[in-house]
C-alpha cells in the first residue's frame, strides 16, 4: 500500500510538471493550429540554456533561471518571426509548417549535440536531501517541481481565463483571418502565444533538467508526452491539457506497481489511441458540430 | 566495390520502403509515421520464422507480408477513423507500442540484445552470401516492389485515393468509400513495407529494435518529404538524395563524431527550405496539406 502511495505521489510530481510543457504544445496547437513539433526543440535548447548559464558561466542560481528564462523567450519568438511567420504569410497548410517545425527539431537537436556533446549532462552532482510527509518520501527538487508546476500552470491558467489578449488568442485559432479585421495585432498575438509557450517549456525544462539531468534527444520525448497529453484531456480546453498531463503521469506512475518502468510508454500510447478511438474529443473536451470541426 | 554494392542494397532498401509510405503519404495524403514499425514487424517475422521454425525463405517471406498486412488491416480500421494531425499522433502511437515490446517482450525478441545469426536467403540449396549476389537479389525484390506499386498507380484505385486525398467530400459524392479504400492503402503500405524489413534483416543478419524506432519513421517519411511523393519518381529522388548525400559527405573529411550531426543539420534546414520553396519536393507531384 506504501509503495502504492508512494508511486502515486511521484505521479502527481511528475504530473505538475508535465502539466507546463503540455501547455506549452497545447497553447500553440490551440492558436496556429499547428503540430508544435518544435516544442520539442524548444525544451532541449531551455534545457542546454540552463546548464549553460548555471555550470559553464556558473551565474548563481536566480540569475541562471532568469538568463535561462530570457534566453528562451528569444529562442521561441526566433521560431516564429524565422519559420511559423513566413509559412503563415504564404498561406501555408498546417501540414506542411509541420513539417517545417519537425526541421526545426532536427536542426536544434543536432546542433546542441554538436556543441555539447552526446552524453548526458548534470546541473546538480550532490544527493538531494529529501522530506517525509505521513511515510511518503519526495526530495526537494520534486517539492519544487511540484509547488512551481502547479503555481506557474494556476498563473497562466488565469491569464488565459481572465485576460482581455487570449480571448483573441483563442479566437486566432479559429479564424486567424478576421482577426485584423477586428483591428486586432495579429503578429504581435502569435509572438504572445509563442513566448508564453517558450516560458512554460522554459520552466518545465529547468526543473527537470535539474533533477534528472539532459542529453540532446530528450525532446522528441517530452514532445511527445505533451502532445499526448493535450490530445488525452481535449484540445479545446486549457484545463483540461492540464488534467490531461496529470492524469496521464499518474497512470505513467502507477504502470511501475503493477509492471514494470520499461512498459510505461506502452501505457502512454495505448490510452492515446484508446482515448482517440472512444472519445476523439479527449476525456475532457466538447465534442464539436461536423461544421465547426 | 563492396562498398558502393552495400550502397546499393541500402538504396534499394530505402526505396522499397520509399515507394510503400509513398502510398498513404503521397497517394493518400496520409502522413504516416508508422512505417518502421512495419519494416521492423517483416524483419522480426523473418528472423524467427527463420531461426526458430528453420523455415526457407519463400515460406518466410510471405510470412512476413501476411502479417504485416494483417495488422496493418486491424491498425488501419482504428487509425483511419482520423485525419491531419490526429492520424499522425495514432501512428506515432502504433510506431512507439511496437518499439516497446521490441524491446521488451525479451523471451520473443531478446530485447534491446537483439537477433544474430539470421540466415541468408537460399534457393535450392544455392545460397545468397556475397554483397554481389545480394545487391542482385535486393534489386529483384526491389523491381517486383516498384512493378507491383506500378500496377497499383495504374489503376482505378490509385485515382479514388487521389480523390480522397484532394476532396474527401467531393470523393464521396462519387460514390467512393473512404474507409475501404484507405484500409487498401494501409494494407498494401504495410505488406509493401516488410519487404525491405525482411531483406535488411537476412542481409545485415542481425536485427535489434533500435532499427525501427520513430526516427526511422521520420526519415522514411523526410524521404517523400525531400524527393517529392503522389508519383514513383518523387520517393526515389527522395531515396538517392538522403541515402547518398552522407556518403559524400564522408569524403569530405570531417570526423565521424562532427559528420553523423552535421548530416542531420543539412536534412533539417533542407526539409524546411524545401517545403517552403518546393513543398511538392524535387520531383514529386503532391504536396501535403
Amino acid at each position: 500500500m506504501n509503495l502504492f502511495l508512494q508511486l502515486l505521489g511521484n505521479g502527481i510530481v511528475q504530473g505538475a510538471v508535465a502539466m507546463l510543457y503540455a501547455a506549452g504544445f497545447g497553447i500553440v496547437y490551440r492558436s496556429f493550429r499547428v503540430f508544435h513539433i518544435a516544442m520539442g526543440a524548444q525544451f532541449v535548447f531551455s534545457c542546454y540554456a540552463f546548464y549553460f548559464c548555471a555550470c559553464v558561466v556558473k551565474l548563481p542560481l536566480p540569475l541562471a533561471v532568469c538568463g535561462t528564462l530570457v534566453l528562451s523567450v528569444f529562442f521561441a519568438a526566433l521560431i516564429e518571426r524565422a519559420v511559423y511567420l513566413p509559412f503563415f504569410r504564404k498561406g501555408c497548410s498546417s501540414g506542411v509548417v509541420m513539417i517545417a517545425s519537425l526541421g526545426v527539431m532536427i536542426v536544434v537537436e543536432n546542433a546542441i549535440a554538436l556543441f555539447f556533446g552526446n552524453e548526458v549532462k548534470t546541473i546538480s552532482n550532490q544527493l538531494e536531501p529529501s522530506v517525509v510527509f505521513g511515510g511518503l518520501r519526495f526530495t526537494r527538487i520534486q517539492l519544487l517541481q511540484f509547488f512551481v508546476g502547479i503555481g506557474v500552470f494556476a498563473v497562466v491558467g488565469a491569464m488565459v481565463r481572465f485576460g482581455k489578449w487570449f480571448k483573441a488568442v483563442w479566437a486566432m485559432g479559429d479564424q486567424p483571418e478576421l482577426l485584423p479585421v477586428l483591428g486586432l495585432p495579429l503578429l504581435r498575438l502569435r509572438l504572445l502565444v509563442m513566448t508564453l509557450g517558450g516560458v512554460l517549456v522554459a520552466t518545465a525544462a529547468m526543473l527537470i533538467s535539474w533533477d534528472i539531468g539532459m542529453d540532446p534527444h530528450v525532446g522528441m520525448h517530452y514532445l511527445l508526452l505533451g502532445s499526448v497529453a493535450v490530445f488525452f484531456g481535449g484540445t479545446d480546453r486549457y484545463w483540461a491539457w492540464g488534467a490531461g498531463a496529470l492524469l496521464l503521469s499518474i497512470l505513467q506512475s502507477l504502470a511501475v506497481w503493477k509492471f514494470s518502468a520499461r512498459w510505461t510508454d506502452l501505457v502512454t500510447f495505448g490510452v492515446l489511441i484508446f482515448v482517440l478511438l472512444f472519445r476523439p474529443q479527449g476525456l475532457f473536451g466538447v465534442s464539436k458540430r461536423l461544421e465547426e470541426s | 566495390m563492396n562498398y558502393l554494392l552495400h550502397i546499393g542494397v541500402m538504396l534499394g532498401i530505402y526505396g522499397m520502403l520509399a515507394l510503400a509510405a509513398n502510398l498513404l503519404i503521397g497517394f493518400g495524403g496520409l502522413l504516416t509515421m508508422a512505417q518502421a514499425a512495419f519494416y521492423g514487424l517483416g524483419a522480426y517475422t523473418y528472423a524467427l520464422l527463420s531461426l526458430k521454425l528453420g523455415l526457407p525463405f519463400y515460406v518466410t517471406l510471405p510470412a512476413a507480408i501476411a502479417v504485416c498486412a494483417i495488422v496493418g488491416w486491424l491498425f488501419g480500421h482504428a487509425a483511419l477513423r482520423f485525419r491531419n494531425e490526429a492520424f499522425v499522433l495514432a501512428t506515432i502511437g502504433f510506431q512507439m507500442i511496437v518499439y516497446v515490446t521490441l524491446y521488451n517482450w525479451t523471451s520473443l525478441t531478446n530485447g534491446p540484445y537483439g537477433i544474430s545469426g539470421i540466415p541468408r536467403p537460399s534457393f535450392f540449396g544455392l545460397g545468397i552470401e556475397s554483397v554481389p549476389a545480394y545487391f542482385v537479389f535486393t534489386l529483384i525484390l526491389f523491381g517486383l516492389v516498384f512493378v507491383f506499386m506500378q500496377l497499383i498507380c495504374r489503376s482505378p484505385f490509385a485515382l479514388s485515393l487521389k480523390a480522397l486525398r484532394d476532396d474527401e467530400a467531393a470523393a464521396q459524392t462519387l460514390g467512393i468509400y473512404p474507409k475501404g479504400q484507405y484500409i487498401r492503402a494501409m494494407v498494401f503500405s504495410a505488406a509493401a513495407a516488410a519487404v525491405p524489413g525482411v531483406c535488411f534483416a537476412s542481409y545485415i543478419t542481425y536485427i535489434d529494435p533500435t532499427s525501427f524506432t520513430l526516427t526511422e519513421s521520420i526519415f522514411i517519411a523526410c524521404i517523400l518529404l525531400v524527393g517529392g511523393s503522389g508519383n514513383l519518381k518523387g520517393p526515389m529522388a527522395g531515396v538517392a538524395f538522403m541515402i547518398i548525400l552522407p556518403e559524400l559527405l564522408r569524403f569530405v573529411g570531417l570526423p565521424d563524431a562532427v559528420a553523423a550531426n552535421l548530416r542531420e543539420i543539412i536534412y533539417g534546414l533542407l526539409l524546411i527550405v524545401l517545403i517552403y520553396m518546393k513543398p511538392k519536393g524535387l520531383a514529386g507531384s503532391y504536396a501535403i496539406k
